[in-house]
């Protein structure tokens, strides 16, 4: 891969490698996600998908290779940077990872007051209340995580991921153990929330989501990056 | 060895930069940072609130009658109270507020740090370019550090009240009599000292927790474990900090 990263690629992995346990669970992955595109992992369980979204976001070091994120590369790069990096994404995690303590409106606004220019409170509530209706939670508005289905917890991470129009968005396995009608009302609220310009890594274990959504797709097979 | 100057690095590290983010709070708070703190001030200082009382109250009664008795076969009178005052106000009080907070709010830090890791929130609150540290130990650092000192300050004087009436019903010294002798001297002193050492415990059991509820990623099991080993080493560190005071107090003439 050349050293000079193409100014629309938002995020790229470079022969990244990660040994867990005495088990190499990332092999040489080379993954680059470019501004406007959907790229989508497809893999089995096990095969290393959340792991691969962990080292994107700086949540798991790899052993080898690096990872260049907004240009920069982030090998070395200390807590504040990559908290300044996951400022301009919007990550979703396979259990939701709702704040137990916030309701499901205080959940999503979470990235708006965290953004490094926060805005007024009317513009917060404004765009709180659009991700509600686009996200099918205006009911549940006040609920607790607890309180909430599991459709209803993975559509509250899908709106908190994307509230702030992100320029990355990484989805893990999100549709994962929903019925048909859930994991549908979930892929069409995905793709009517989705900013055009932001670019979209979609990891998960549905084959049909994979065709559907994807611009771009490949295959994770025990931690190997593989074509369609 | 190595695990535990890891651990005591670790939560000198949590402790520093716990204080450093106490500024930037203040200044930028936290989304919905002041709720974690009232949920943290409950629960440090409110709900113990009776069971300490209680707890001050019948030790006091303990002393009391301890002292009343010893008043009847001796005639220290200035010695014996001036004992029971550096005991319960510079010693008893702190000690037992740390062990409360260790046994209460420490435990309860653990266990929240241990399932937001197993819930995927640590990893969420850091995805949002948050930090875990001041989301979840912070609040309970301030409202810890805040309240030990009241409710040492408390739980002294809720001790000294009882032991005095314990004292009257056992012995010659009248209520009155045992409070002015006990109040008096350098009990400013060793009361300002107890406050000051509820602070440095409040920290330890805070530093304590954190360490242990950090240590849990994946594994829910370890969850009871780290509990029962964030209460353990709590009153094990509070207890080591008394003894080096002590030694230095001694050192210091």
């Amino acid at each position: 891969m050349d050293d000079v990263m193409p100014i629309s690629t938002l995020a790229a992995l470079e022969h990244i490698g990660l040994v867990s346990h005495g088990r190499r669970v990332l092999d040489d992955v080379e993954l680059a996600v470019a501004a406007g595109e959907t790229v989508v992992v497809q893999g089995d369980n096990g095969a290393g998908k959340s792991l691969l979204l962990r080292v994107i976001a700086g949540l798991a070091r790899a052993s080898e290779g690096r990872v260049r994120l907004f240009g920069s590369d982030m090998s070395g790069a200390g807590p504040a940077s990559w908290a300044a990096a996951r400022r301009r994404m919007g990550i979703a995690f396979q259990n939701g990872g709702l704040l137990n303590e916030l309701t499901v409106a205080e959940n999503i606004a979470y990235p708006l007051l965290m953004a490094e220019n926060r805005p007024s409170p009317r513009a917060v509530a404004s765009k709180l209340e659009h991700a509600l209706i686009s996200a099918g939670l205006y009911r549940v508005a006040d609920a607790l995580p607890w309180q909430l289905s599991s459709g209803q917890v993975r559509l509250t991470a899908l709106a908190r991921a994307t509230v702030a129009e992100p320029e990355l968005v990484l989805l893990d396995d999100l549709f994962a153990g929903l019925d048909d009608d859930a994991a549908l009302e979930m892929e069409q609220r995905f793709l009517a929330s989705r900013n055009p310009t932001a670019g979209v890594l979609l990891l998960t274990s549905e084959a049909a989501l994979a065709e559907r959504c994807a611009d771009r797709r490949l295959r994770l097979e025990l931690g190997v990056l593989r074509g369609p | 060895m190595r695990r535990v100057i890891q651990d005591i690095g670790y939560g000198v590290y949590v402790v520093l930069a716990c204080l450093r983010l106490l500024p930037v709070v203040a200044l930028r708070p936290e989304p919905f940072g002041y709720r974690r703190f009232l949920a943290a001030f409950v629960e440090v200082g409110l709900r113990p609130f009776p069971t300490l009382t209680l707890l001050a109250a019948l030790i006091g009664i303990i002393v009391g009658v301890g002292v009343g008795e010893a008043l009847t076969v001796l005639n220290f009178e200035v010695l014996l109270v001036e004992s029971v005052r550096a005991i319960v106000l510079r010693e008893f009080a702190p000690l037992l507020v740390g062990v409360l907070i260790a046994g209460r709010s420490g435990v309860l830090l653990t266990a929240r740090l241990g399932t937001m890791a197993l819930a995927e929130e640590t990893d969420a609150i850091l995805a949002m370019g948050a930090d875990p540290l001041r989301h979840a130990v912070l609040p309970v650092l301030a409202a810890a550090m805040l309240l030990a000192p009241l409710i040492t300050a408390w739980c002294g004087l809720t001790t000294i009240a009882f032991s005095a009436v314990a004292v009257e019903w056992n012995s010659n010294m009248s209520t009155p009599q045992f409070l002015e002798m006990m109040l008096t001297g350098d009990a400013g002193h060793a009361f300002l000292y107890g406050l000051g050492k509820s602070v440095v415990f409040a920290v330890l059991v805070v530093a304590t927790a954190t360490v242990h509820g950090t240590r849990l990623v994946r594994d829910a099991s370890l969850l009871p474990r780290m509990a029962t080993d964030t209460f353990t080493h709590a009153f094990l560190a509070i207890l080591g900090v008394t003894a080096l005071f002590l030694v230095l107090d001694t050192y210091n003439g």
